[in-house]
């Protein structure tokens, strides 16, 4: 009896955290400063920030090999930021679940005057798309525009383990 | 006795007479305060732009956004933009919904008393939420408006259109994606018009692999000639071509050989503009090749065949650009470039046939977001319109006249 009640709390614990894991990600308001609070939070970690439009095929592209190229660390994190401003949760979420992104950490323009965000990211950045910034594990930030290729994306990662 | 009531009855009737004169006056400055103040409030609301210069007229087509409802307006000014016209709703008795933005805007142009306005329709659930073009015109010079034939004969998604009118003919280029050859590519399609929207040529395909998402520039030269600055792909650097009278269509050559190699989004067209007595072309362009990012002049003295080295404008954060040039030859170029409040209208202007370029001069105000400025250049005075917003976020239209050496 007492094994029964204890192999149901444990399946249940296990079905809860299913469901909590399953959750997508809360999608975060990116607004003046939050780019260096990004940067700040994953100091210590090699990170890379994917700017990305609902409008731009290529960053559709994109999205389709992040999860098998993120399938070679366990280090490196992935950001998103969602270049519409105030895009609804719900495309953002289907987005990243289409991918089997939806435990990346999220974020939104939420700023009208787009351009705004533009300059604080990056003075020279002109809102082309797809933009990613690199930090790698000794901190060195690198920037790229336009799409990458899946292997150049796993070669990045892969150099982060080592 | 009768001097004196004479005097009393002369100066009671001159009373009577100046009042009223005074009163008309001033009902005249109360009237002409009132269409400025009109004026005003019109350009509200605007998130589309487009303007023409045709035989001494400004023509203006504005797309304006205000509590979900898109409408487009068409305006003109006889004297360069110091005064305009009432605004008159060219979307009044169309019930399909509009989508227009800056950078996809809705676009007009001349011929004879004919004018022909192009923007895209607005599908719910469609990629992009966006339909096939809508076509209206005017044959009384924009009081009254109807639906003209459709240009397209395929029905999908259009946009980014570009358009110009002669005496003869109005001229139609836009992307669409009827035969998507690479991912993140539309076709460059044309069509002619030769009675002001009623009937249009069949469709042609001047590029099949074009940018998807950056605005075309379209002229027409005074020799017939039509000419069309497009972003090409593979590379992404700007190209011009032409179609000639009899409808055939030659790539000419890339203004700025950057060779970008960019698979992406940017967003950004080009300036053209002729010089209608040397027949000298002027153009802005814009790279994000690593190396060279940023906007450029570039000249050309064989009608596009061959382009000058490009000369910067602006910082490398420039980004939206316009270039015009006058009957005396003086070229305006005007773009905006990134700011800490977003974008900040700019030109510069050179008497020497773009050889050499004054200082850069900022236009707008710096705590505002504006941007896509296009110009109008004529013999006495140049006239500069953009968009802008502020905290509050509702887009107007502002304007500049420059005259003579401002």
């Amino acid at each position: 009896m007492i094994n029964s009640i204890r192999c149901t709390a444990i399946l249940l614990f296990l079905a809860l955290n299913l469901i909590a894991c399953s959750e997508p990600q809360p999608i975060n308001a990116f607004v003046k400063g939050s780019f260096a609070q990004i940067q700040q939070s994953y100091i210590n970690s090699p990170h890379m920030i994917v700017f990305w439009g609902q409008n731009c095929a290529y960053c559709m592209k994109e999205f389709t090999f992040f999860e098998n190229a993120l399938s070679h660390t366990n280090t490196v994190k992935l950001i998103t930021v969602a270049t519409d401003p105030f895009l609804s949760t719900d495309i953002i979420n289907q987005l990243h679940q289409d991918s089997n992104l939806d435990q990346v950490e999220q974020w939104v323009f939420s700023e009208s005057v787009k351009e705004k965000l533009y300059f604080d990211v990056s003075k020279n950045w002109r809102g082309e798309l797809p933009f990613i910034i690199f930090v790698n594990k000794d901190r060195r930030v690198t920037q790229h525009l336009g799409m990458l290729k899946e292997i150049e994306l796993v070669q990045w990662i892969k150099q982060q383990d080592l | 006795m009768t001097k004196t009531k004479f005097i009393v009855c002369f100066l009671i009737t001159s009373g009577i007479v100046a009042f009223f004169l005074i009163n008309q006056q001033q009902a005249t400055l109360k009237v002409e305060s009132h269409i400025r103040h009109g004026q005003h409030a019109e350009s509200s609301g605007v998130t589309s732009m487009d303007v023409k210069y045709v035989n001494g007229i400004v023509h203006l087509l504005l797309g304006k956004q205000e509590d979900g409802q898109q409408e487009i307006w068409y305006q003109s000014s006889p004297d360069q933009g110091t005064t305009w016209s009432k605004a008159v709703n060219v979307t009044i008795h169309s019930d399909v919904p509009a989508k227009f933005k800056r950078g996809n805007d809705a676009r007009l142009a001349i011929q004879g008393d004919n004018i022909v306005a192009v923007w895209v329709t607005k599908v719910e659930g469609a990629p992009h939420g966006a339909g096939p073009m809508i076509v209206m015109r005017s044959t009384n010079r924009g009081q009254h408006w109807q639906l003209a034939t459709m240009p397209a004969d395929w029905q999908g998604a259009h946009g980014f259109f570009a358009m110009d009118g002669n005496d003869n003919a109005i001229n139609l280029v836009w992307l669409d994606s009827r035969e998507q050859t690479i991912k993140g590519s539309q076709g460059l399609r044309f069509s002619q018009t030769v009675d002001g929207g009623l009937n249009w040529s069949e469709n042609l395909t001047l590029d099949n692999i074009t940018c998807a998402c950056c605005w075309n520039t379209a002229s027409f030269a005074d020799n017939g000639l039509f000419y069309v600055l497009y972003r090409d792909k593979q590379p992404s650097d700007m190209a011009i071509g032409r179609v000639d009278p009899s409808l055939n269509w030659q790539r000419l050559s890339s203004v700025g050989e950057f060779n970008w190699d960019f698979e992406g989004c940017p967003h950004i067209g080009g300036g053209l503009a002729i010089d209608s007595e040397t027949q000298q072309f002027h153009s802005t362009i814009s790279t994000g090749q690593p190396d060279n990012v940023g906007l450029y002049y570039l000249n050309s003295d064989d009608k596009g065949q061959t382009w000058s080295s490009p000369m910067p404008l602006g910082n490398k954060s420039a980004i939206h650009s316009d270039i015009g040039v006058s009957n005396d030859g003086t070229v305006i170029a005007v773009w905006d470039q990134l700011s800490e409040n977003g974008l900040q209208v700019f030109y510069s202007k050179s008497d020497d046939h773009g050889q050499t370029w004054s200082e850069f001069q900022s236009l707008s105000d710096i705590k505002l977001n504006a941007s896509h400025p296009q110009v109008i250049a004529a013999q006495d005075q140049t006239l500069i319109l953009w968009t802008e917003s502020g905290d509050q976020n509702l887009s107007r239209m502002q304007t500049k006249i420059l005259v003579n050496d401002d």
